[in-house]
């Protein structure tokens, strides 16, 4: 029953972060993808709470967090109700779904039988979350304490918080509960690439090299899984996700929680803030991005520097040990290579080779730069020996989900297929009579019939924009163009024909 | 690249993977359907001191007197201990103080009133017996 009970808390969690439905784009994914982008919304949210409440001196109870995540599910639900959702099934039956549905059975066996646990769960994560609960919060007395210096007391809190939440549903905490959440945050993952890009091929490859990558690192039950989720929903908002609020939102989202969950969270922050740079997306809409990540940080740094608390944030400013540099690269490599020969590497960067390499820019440059932060922290040990194969194959699965990720992009679909698709369905009209509208053949019809079709397909969807896609409208060479949409139902209207109309 | 030879790599790749996986399973040893005891008790061929740590300090818990200072050990790795023992240790003691397994009493600081010992016995000066159980021995702190 406490194990039931522990992994019911973790499977609340899309209810309690429903409210995230309320964004268009995410309204637009299937059933799947609404459900692992809630479920952060959901880990956020209850992390978020449960701070809280510590930060105003309020002692948890069970009815007091079960009360107010009721709260804030029941505000989401309230706000979404009335808003329709995709009818995209949430599963389709073809060859690589079958596939991530084995490795998500294969994984779940090895998490049952205890193959893949990972020690810091019961050296850190687990004692964390269990005094925290007997404290009622998070206590500085505790976190300062000289005896728990090797907990890692400066870690940041999320999973401990959600760890809390499960013992807190289940009031005496269950280990294998929270070693099976991996699958939860693993599935959820593939999930969001699979939704996002609408790649299965690509999430099949993400699911068989995760679910092996991560037996092999023992990160079952370790923060390394929870962080794979909020970068992978990072970075799928950012490559794959068009509408722009949606993608700040989410991709604010995906760094808060990585921040909040380990100290390789705020380099992959820092690593993703360079890449949009780099990619030159607008400086307004990175920090945007990145602001409640720092804020967060922030917050937590304060705490943990005005209450005494040993931290490791400040690792890069110890000596760096340069003639160590050819043997941490020799290790590193090695561990990267996960038994397999570098297999889990080789293959998608095979197929990103092969693909659009510019596509991918944003995740191969995350990806290089989180390897080359791992490698940074490594030069600062003396005898990096042991660190690194305890570690590293732990710390790659960031680098590693990126390069699987950049497996979609560089193959993703060119941006006039998809902006189709999706202005269909952002048409507040039904679909039928959408399709109605946009794929008549007008061609020889009056130029009054033409814009009086054309303004109610405009006037009902505030969709000059979206129009203006869906209607490849003849340039004056006869050629299809996209994106010449009038600005006003006053101008003339254009010639549709009905070839270019249909994807 | 066509689409179909992607297909093909990436099903291939699925195939090495799943493979690879469960011989991996396999390499970890018996019995392959049987709900563990710990979450530790898979992932080495033989179990981890800290596999013996749980189940020790989950008895202990009833056994020794709440808000009393524990730590845990392996004896036989004296003067180094295991410092993950006592970590373990201290998530299976929420109601007990755990302490590191310093078992010197170097400047005066206290020695912890119990120790958890899995595997082998403690021979120490300032400790005696104070239970034994099949996961392990506690020993406690002679007055």
């Amino acid at each position: 029953m406490t194990f039931l009970l522990g992994f019911a808390a973790f499977l609340l969690l899309p209810v309690i972060g429903i409210g995230i439905w309320r964004l268009d784009a995410i309204r637009r994914l299937d059933l799947s993808g609404r459900l692992a982008v809630a479920g952060a919304a959901g880990a956020a949210i209850t992390g978020a709470i449960m701070a809280a409440l510590s930060v105003f001196g309020i002692e948890w109870s069970r009815g007091r967090i079960i009360a107010l995540l009721a709260v804030a599910a029941a505000i989401g639900v309230f706000s979404t109700r009335r808003r329709g959702l995709s009818d995209k099934a949430a599963v389709r039956p073809d060859w690589a779904t079958a596939g991530i549905a084995a490795f998500l059975l294969l994984t779940t066996y090895g998490l049952i039988t205890a193959r893949e646990s990972s020690g810091d769960l019961h050296f850190f994560w687990g004692p964390r979350s269990i005094h925290f609960y007997h404290d009622g919060g998070i206590t500085a007395p505790f976190l300062a304490d000289r005896n728990n210096a090797d907990q890692n007391p400066g870690y940041p809190p999320l999973l401990p918080l959600l760890y809390a939440w499960s013992l807190t549903v289940s009031r005496q905490f269950s280990w294998m509960a929270a070693v099976l959440s991996t699958a939860l945050f693993f599935l959820g993952s593939v999930v969001l690439v699979r939704s996002t890009s609408g790649d299965r091929r690509a999430a099949l490859l993400m699911a068989a090299t995760l679910a092996y990558a991560v037996a092999v690192g023992f990160a079952a039950g370790g923060a390394e899984l929870p962080l794979v989720f909020f970068e992978t929903l990072t970075l799928v908002a950012l490559t794959f996700i068009d509408d722009p609020r949606a993608q700040t939102v989410l991709a604010a989202l995906g760094l808060a929680g990585a921040v909040m969950l380990k100290i390789e969270g705020t380099t992959f922050a820092i690593a993703t803030v360079i890449a949009l740079l780099v990619i030159r997306r607008p400086v307004r809409t990175t920090l945007l991005i990145a602001a409640p990540a720092a804020l967060l940080l922030a917050g937590w740094l304060w705490f943990i520097k005005t209450n005494g608390i040993p931290e490791f944030y400040r690792g890069g400013g110890m000596p760096i040990y340069f003639e160590a540099l050819p043997k941490v690269l020799l290790l590193t490599v090695k561990a990267a290579g996960y038994e397999l020969f570098g297999l889990p590497w080789i293959v998608p960067l095979l197929l990103v080779a092969f693909g659009d390499v510019r596509r991918a820019a944003l995740p191969l440059i995350v990806a290089l730069l989180t390897i080359g932060a791992a490698i940074f922290f490594y030069v600062h040990v003396p005898d990096q020996t042991w660190w690194i194969a305890s570690s590293a194959p732990r710390v790659l699965l960031t680098p590693l989900t990126a390069v699987l990720i950049a497996v979609a992009a560089a193959w993703r679909q060119p941006r006039t297929a998809r902006s189709a698709r999706s202005t269909e369905e952002q048409s507040e009209l039904s679909p039928g009579r959408y399709r109605a509208l946009v794929t008549y053949d007008l061609t020889d019809k009056t130029p009054d019939i033409q814009r009086g079709i054309h303004r109610a397909v405009s006037a009902r969807a505030q969709a000059a924009k979206m129009a203006a896609v869906m209607m490849r409208i003849p340039a004056s060479n006869g050629a299809p163009k996209n994106d010449t949409m009038p600005e006003t139902a006053n101008t003339p209207a254009p010639r549709l024909t009905r070839p270019a109309l249909r994807r | 690249m066509p689409e179909s030879a992607r297909a093909a790599v990436i099903y291939a790749a699925a195939l090495v993977f799943a493979f690879a996986l469960i011989h991996r399973f396999v390499q970890l040893g018996g019995p392959y359907v049987e709900i563990p005891r710990t979450v530790q008790d898979h992932v080495s061929r033989e179990p981890y001191p800290s596999r013996d740590m749980i189940l020790l300090a989950a008895r202990a818990a009833d056994v020794v007197p709440r808000g009393a200072t524990v730590t845990a050990i392996e004896p036989s790795q004296a003067p180094n201990f295991d410092r993950t023992l006592y970590l373990t240790a201290a998530g299976m003691m929420p109601r007990h103080r755990v302490v590191p397994p310093v078992l010197v009493s170097d400047g005066g600081a206290a020695l912890p009133q119990y120790v958890l010992a899995v595997r082998t016995p403690l021979d120490h000066p300032s400790y005696q017996l104070y239970r034994t159980l099949t996961e392990g021995r506690i020993y406690t702190l002679l007055p």
